[in-house]
């Protein structure tokens, strides 16, 4: 079934109004509201319920954030996982090196190709062919659905191999790994991924000629930089508009507010909007996409630096490339290590860590005390990092967009906010707890 | 392993009453000759694609809301007649059974027989116990589907 195309004609006062949006990771809500020909309002609410994580942490040992953690998100496991390796690591002095980062790196190539390959095309594709989800599209572009899920399984099946199953890794420990992959298990994956990396080539073409609406924006970006690799697990924190510190810094320099629409906080870098996930690691890192993915971007008409959020579907594209080529060359030269993990002995102090999970920037921060028990912890995922630059982009497209029946703006609107592919459940966070007394 | 005859409990063990249709499963399990396959999904119902695939008859078992009491059983034919919308609970995977079995009727790869058995929730509250009543309705999924099951072996 097809979007709605004929539909009533424009007021002055309207309120654009979605209950429950579909096509995101949890529970969330947005409105509208257009008073007297002008946008009043736009709000993206999460009314998911918040989980408390960081309360649960305090207490345990600093062996267990990485498996904690990685239950927040049923998409994104290993970014948790990783963040918090990373940050427990950091706290108690250690660095994870050669094969075992490697395998690392090799473990978040799958959850980005798993993770793009279902918003691609079972979730943002929709949008832009005009249908009301995959399933109504699926009849009609069998050949696109089928290849992404066949993606998503490639994607997996390196997360089922490193990481003991597909979702909710629980092969993964500070320090490394339970267990490391046969050689001969690890290069079996290689055929797939091969047919892998050239469907996602086959991806960049396909979603580059989509309709994009005219909406470029000079977002301030934010992501990881790695002076020689595209970013996943490791970098320096950087912006479009000079920032440039260590994950240590990030409090220093990003603060978190409550909203009372939201369960999820709001972030904010020095009282500024900002931007992370995709466009951001693309723009800020585009020398160090492997040549193909360069290529593939130019051919699918990105510029250098994309700054229509609606385009953010070909760079995921792009970055589903990569991911592939990546994964390839780190089984190519994968030598089974003597040991799988690293042995991490705790000490008191605190420890940051901030990895690129698939929607954008995860930090983590853990203080130990000296037996090795979390005392503090703080989680801060993309989504919630993201929240303002949604809320601002369904202001100004609503502004730009007035002429729009409701249907086709809400259309549009909901499509906006799926540019971000947020993942609700990751980013609830605070409790609305109201008294009233009379 | 998915074989001829399959049942897949789904759900999420940590909200309540969403772990309906994982604990009619692990019943299942003790009870069921092993021609039958007996699966659970926790987390990405894409998987239910792939055993569309290789199975002939798919018994799904999932928590639901219709508006009924709590425990209270339905039975659903969705290659006859389309599920009703928004009674399957979404919030934490990121696409539904309905959108699932929409999309494997849209590539052509639904099984020649599929039959959803939801089980009414009434919390879906984190952290949150069952709620009373929902036993009887898991209880009274298992005995169907494993008739139902042993009615095609």
């Amino acid at each position: 079934m097809k979007k709605a195309e004929v539909c009533g004609r424009p007021g002055k006062s309207r309120t654009v109004k979605v209950n429950a949006l579909a096509r995101v990771e949890g529970e969330g809500a947005m409105v509208v509201k257009i008073r007297e020909g002008k946008v009043a309002e736009a709000k993206f609410g999460i009314f998911e319920p918040p989980r408390f994580f960081e309360a649960l942490l305090r207490g345990r040992s600093y062996t267990e954030p990485p498996d904690i953690t990685a239950r927040i998100c049923g998409i994104c496991p290993v970014a948790y996982q990783m963040s918090a390796c990373h940050a427990i690591e950091s706290a108690c002095g250690v660095r994870v090196e050669g094969v075992l980062r490697d395998l690392r790196r090799l473990l978040y190539c799958g959850e980005w190709i798993q993770s793009h390959a279902l918003h691609i095309f079972m979730l943002h594709a929709p949008d832009f062919l005009g249908y009301q989800s995959s399933f109504h599209m699926a009849a009609d572009y069998p050949d696109a659905v089928n290849r992404g899920l066949r993606l998503k399984k490639a994607g997996n099946s390196l997360l089922a191999l490193l990481g003991g199953r597909a979702v909710h890794p629980v092969n993964v420990r500070v320090g490394g790994f339970y267990r490391v992959p046969d050689p001969k298990d690890l290069k079996g994956l290689a055929g797939e991924l091969e047919w892998a990396r050239d469907a996602a080539l086959e991806t960049v073409h396909w979603t580059g000629a989509f309709d994009f609406p005219s909406f470029d924006q000079g977002y301030e970006f934010v992501s990881l930089c790695h002076p020689e690799e595209y970013p996943m697990n490791e970098g320096r924190l950087v912006s479009s508009k000079g920032l440039d510190v260590s994950p240590d810094r990030y409090e220093a320099h990003f603060s978190e507010q409550h909203l009372p629409h939201s369960t999820a906080l709001h972030s904010t870098l020095e009282g500024r909007v900002y931007v992370t996930g995709p466009l951001a690691r693309y723009n800020l890192n585009f020398e160090k996409l492997s040549p193909a993915a360069r290529t593939a971007a130019r051919e699918a008409g990105l510029d250098r630096v994309v700054s229509n959020p609606f385009r953010s579907i070909v760079v995921r594209s792009v970055e589903m490339l990569h991911a592939c080529e990546e994964a390839l060359r780190l089984i190519a030269g994968y030598e089974m290590p003597e040991v799988p993990c690293i042995s991490v002995s705790p000490r008191e102090g605190t420890g940051y860590g901030c990895t690129e999970a698939p929607r954008g920037i995860l930090y983590h921060r853990y203080t130990l005390d000296r037996a090795g028990f979390v005392t503090d912890a703080n989680i801060v995922p993309p989504t919630s990092q993201n929240q303002k630059a949604v809320e601002r982009d369904l202001f100004r497209f609503a502004a730009q967009s007035l002429g729009m029946c409701d249907e086709s703006l809400k259309w549009h609107c909901e499509q906006a906010i799926r540019n971000y592919d947020p993942c609700i459940s990751c980013a609830t966070h605070h409790l609305d707890l109201r008294i009233e007394r009379e | 392993m998915t074989r001829r005859v399959t049942v897949v409990g789904i759900g999420n063990r940590w909200r309540g009453d969403d772990a309906a249709g994982l604990l009619a499963a692990d019943r299942l399990r003790r009870r069921i000759p092993e021609a039958v396959s007996v699966q659970s999904v926790e987390g990405d119902l894409s998987e239910l694609l792939e055993i569309f695939q290789e199975a002939e008859a798919v018994f799904l078992l999932d928590a639901c809301v219709c508006g009924a009491r709590p425990g209270t059983l339905h039975r659903f034919l969705p290659l006859e007649r389309s599920l009703p919308s928004g009674i399957f609970r979404t919030s934490t995977h990121a696409l539904g059974v309905a959108e699932v079995i929409g999309v494997a009727i849209g590539l052509g790869i639904a099984p020649d027989r599929l039959v959803v058995y939801g089980i009414e929730g009434g919390t879906f509250t984190p952290g949150s116990g069952l709620s009373p009543g929902l036993d009887v309705g898991v209880d009274l999924a298992v005995r169907m589907v494993s008739a139902e099951t042993q009615a095609l072996l």
